[in-house]
């Protein structure tokens, strides 16, 4: 029984190191973007700056037009990108899940190389940009990556073959159902908790990404608030590591307003997590135990 | 009756040749702004302003491309890869102009220039030569008057507290003898700051031509104006000194010591009023752009001699890309830039009276009701013409463009003025020798290391072994061939 207690508590306090170090920075983060600039810079950071300011949000408040925009494309893209993604692949796996599907082992094979190999930068570049001609639109945010993933698709046809009994599937059929409607009413109400796990890699997923709108975009007006926090970032390593002289730097955002955007950008990612944690586990431990 | 009937057909033709090329589109080049990316409202009214100029002049019209610097080099490649339309690439600010070259990204333009570019050819002269690879004519300087030398720039309100007067020109020893007697006063402010190291300060304290390789890869001419021996930097007594001093100073405690890591860049430290001045570029033109990053006065001081050479001109140079669909127009409106200073100042500082108005005679400053750190548009790394007609901003005075044109004339020309080095032969060795430069210098830099000389043997051991002796013998061998051909 004390053997019990002592295994328990010494798994806790493992438990709550771990945990400390995940939300630990996370803290220190907040504080940096309420620490006065000069005291970030003559101390460094620290969890008791000595002295506080709120400067770096009078500057996100200041360039809200920006912000609010970008804060609005990202949750745009966010929505539509996973709306869609989840849809396609959802599909996609029942279809690969169900058994009797000709040339099933082909295709499955198919979106399975997707995930070991991809067409490379310039040839994908060129596809987007000659053939598709989504340079500068929204759907370059959204589109590139083919809305999918093939590990995700693979997560979901798990979900469907294993999770799902078939005798369900074939109840169904006797009873004289489409397959549609067996895919409505029967597939997706049992598979929640993948939905859920997919839904929110993906969302995530299109909430930090910066690369598409790097490539994609000329135009700035588009820029997501990942790409403006970006942007902010790689102008300062840039300037960090190359003398360029002759150049005015004093507009740009100082290294307290940095924090101040990382805090913004993360924000309705921490807040929308621990609603979703609950499927998270349930999810990927049923689709990947079983796979 | 058949006479007549060929008369009349020979006059349609040449009146529909007339009426064609009358009515013939005008050209739209895209040139580019390299910026921070920031968004520029005005460029659209830019444009308009630029192409009541261009349009009936040559029958171009214009439209510029903002590109932000740190995805500059990859947007730009993968722009040209894929056939987008780019008229007039800046080459030389994040890709090397020689590299650019080589890899066919680049039109050859001495045949553009000889039929469009006599502007071009007066302003420039000379200083051509830096944009030629291999004898032809691959990019123009962008800017005429590129001399530069070291240079030391500092807090000249901390100064004036402290009562200390920093010496124009002045050395590394007296600027080291500054830094103690600011830590006898104020203890708590430290002389100078190296940054991250990342950033080789070696060339502000020593007259030296790198060849284009910021990492110092290609080996370097100690006082270029009078040698032409290329060696490896870090086997010089030059370098050694440099490192010495610099691990002196922060032994001292001159120096802060955590700003190889602590992300923060070296002129933030200086505008928090922590650090009293670091090395930079000096230049005329240097003293009041650097001077808008601080709110107190600055003052500058020259270290090394104002000398001309191939690496300044080619830090930034305009390339016409193999893509452009008319290299004819796209030169003749770098021409036009360089010649006409309205199109010029249109592309540097914008509007008058929307973006900028006048203060001095040639000098401006933001126009009512601009908020300067948003602004309806700026230059921020492109140059846009000949800069002797480009309005200066505040706080130049009017005397800056005799300054300017007084600094350029009394620089050193390099003996290699003219020369660049292509690096095609050594690739596999540049890449090895630049990860162990870069391995190596940042510690050396910051004086992070305990024993410099040991440190310095190590470095130079890698290097033997990364292949640096080959890429130095092929420089040198090139550029003996070059000089020969003088």
């Amino acid at each position: 029984m004390n053997h019990h207690h002592a295994m328990t508590r010494s798994a806790h306090a493992v438990l709550i190191l771990l945990t400390l170090a995940a939300i630990v920075p996370f803290v220190l983060l907040i504080i940096a973007s309420f620490t006065d600039n000069n005291v970030a810079i003559t101390e460094g950071f620290s969890f008791f700056p000595s002295k506080w300011s709120t400067d770096a949000y009078q500057y996100i408040v200041n360039e809200k037009d920006t912000m609010l925009r970008a804060y609005g494309i990202t949750i745009v893209v966010t929505l539509i990108g996973t709306t869609l993604g989840l849809l396609i692949s959802v599909m996609l796996a029942y279809s690969l899940a169900n058994s009797d599907l000709p040339g099933r082992n082909f295709m499955t094979f198919f979106v399975t190389l997707t995930m070991l190999f991809n067409g490379g930068l310039v040839p994908t570049y060129l596809i987007y940009t000659n053939v598709f001609h989504i340079k500068d639109t929204l759907a370059a945010l959204i589109v590139p990556n083919l809305l999918m993933n093939g590990f995700n698709v693979i997560l979901i046809r798990n979900y469907f073959a294993t999770g799902v009994p078939t005798v369900l599937y074939e109840a169904a059929r006797i009873d004289g159902a489409s397959e549609f409607y067996i895919f409505y009413r029967i597939a997706l109400p049992l598979s929640k908790p993948i939905l859920a796990t997919v839904g929110l890699l993906m969302g995530i997923a299109y909430w930090n990404d910066w690369q598409n709108g790097l490539y994609y975009l000329n135009d700035t007006s588009l820029y997501s608030i990942q790409n403006i926090l970006n942007r902010i970032n790689e102008n300062i390593s840039f300037l960090a590591s190359n003398s360029t002289s002759g150049v005015k730097i004093s507009d740009l955002p100082t290294s307290t307003i940095r924090m101040a955007i990382a805090v913004i950008g993360i924000l309705p990612i921490v807040c929308i997590y621990p609603f979703f944690q609950e499927y998270f586990v349930r999810g990927i431990a049923v689709g990947a135990v079983k796979g | 009756m058949k006479k007549l009937a060929s008369l009349l057909l020979a006059l349609s033709l040449i009146f529909g040749l007339v009426s064609f090329s009358y009515a013939e589109e005008p050209y739209e080049v895209v040139i580019e702004t390299v910026t921070f990316g920031a968004e520029y409202a005005d460029i659209p009214a830019i444009e308009e302003a630029i192409n009541a100029i261009t349009v009936p002049a040559i029958n171009v019209s214009v439209k510029i491309l903002n590109v932000g610097i740190p995805e500059h080099a990859q947007k730009i490649s993968m722009m040209i890869a894929g056939g987008e339309k780019i008229d007039l690439v800046m080459a030389g600010l994040t890709m090397p102009m020689v590299n650019m070259a080589v890899d066919g990204m680049l039109l050859p333009l001495d045949e553009l220039l000889a039929s469009q570019g006599a502007d071009i050819q007066a302003l420039l002269g000379d200083k051509l030569g830096a944009g030629k690879v291999n004898g032809t004519l691959y990019a123009i300087p962008a800017d005429a008057y590129p001399a530069q030398s070291g240079g030391f720039i500092y807090n000249k309100q901390m100064a004036d507290e402290l009562g200390i007067t920093v010496p124009n020109p002045v050395t590394v020893d007296q600027l080291a003898e500054i830094f103690a007697d600011i830590q006898a006063q104020k203890p708590q402010i430290y002389g100078t700051c190296f940054g991250n190291g990342e950033t080789s300060n070696v060339l502000y304290d020593y007259n030296l031509e790198n060849y284009g390789s910021a990492m110092y890869a290609y080996g370097v001419t100690l006082n270029q104006y009078e040698n032409t021996d290329i060696v490896n930097l870090f086997a010089t007594e030059q370098f050694r000194e440099y490192a010495l001093r610099h691990k002196d100073w922060v032994d001292k405690g001159y120096v802060p010591n955590d700003s190889m890591t602590s992300g923060i860049l070296a002129n933030e430290y200086i505008a928090s009023g922590t650090v009293f001045g670091m090395t930079t570029n000096y230049s005329p033109l240097e003293a009041p752009t650097q001077q808008a990053n601080y709110t107190f006065p600055i003052g500058m001081a020259e270290i090394t001699k104002p000398v001309n050479s191939t690496s300044g001109l080619q830090e930034r140079m305009w390339g016409i890309p193999v893509t452009c669909e008319n290299p004819e127009k796209a030169m003749a409106f770098l021409n036009l830039m360089f010649a006409n200073a309205d199109v010029a100042n249109l592309l540097s500082n914008g509007i008058e009276g929307l973006n900028y108005q006048f203060s001095g005679e040639g000098i401006v400053t933001y126009a009512d009701g601009v908020d300067p750190a948003a602004p309806g548009y700026a230059r921020i790394f492109s140059r846009f013409g000949d800069q002797m007609k480009v309005y200066q901003w505040e706080p130049a005075t009017p005397e800056i463009y005799e300054e300017l044109a007084a600094f350029n004339e009394n620089a050193m020309n390099s003996l290699t003025l003219g020369y660049s080095f292509n690096s095609e032969n050594v690739a596999t060795e540049v890449a090895a020798v630049t990860t162990v430069i870069t391995q190596y210098l940042p510690a050396l830099e910051c004086g992070m290391v305990d024993d410099v000389d040991a440190a310095i043997a190590t470095l130079n051991e890698e290097l033997e072994k990364a292949g640096l002796s080959r890429i130095i013998e092929e420089n040198q061998r090139q550029l003996n061939e070059w000089m020969a051909n003088q």
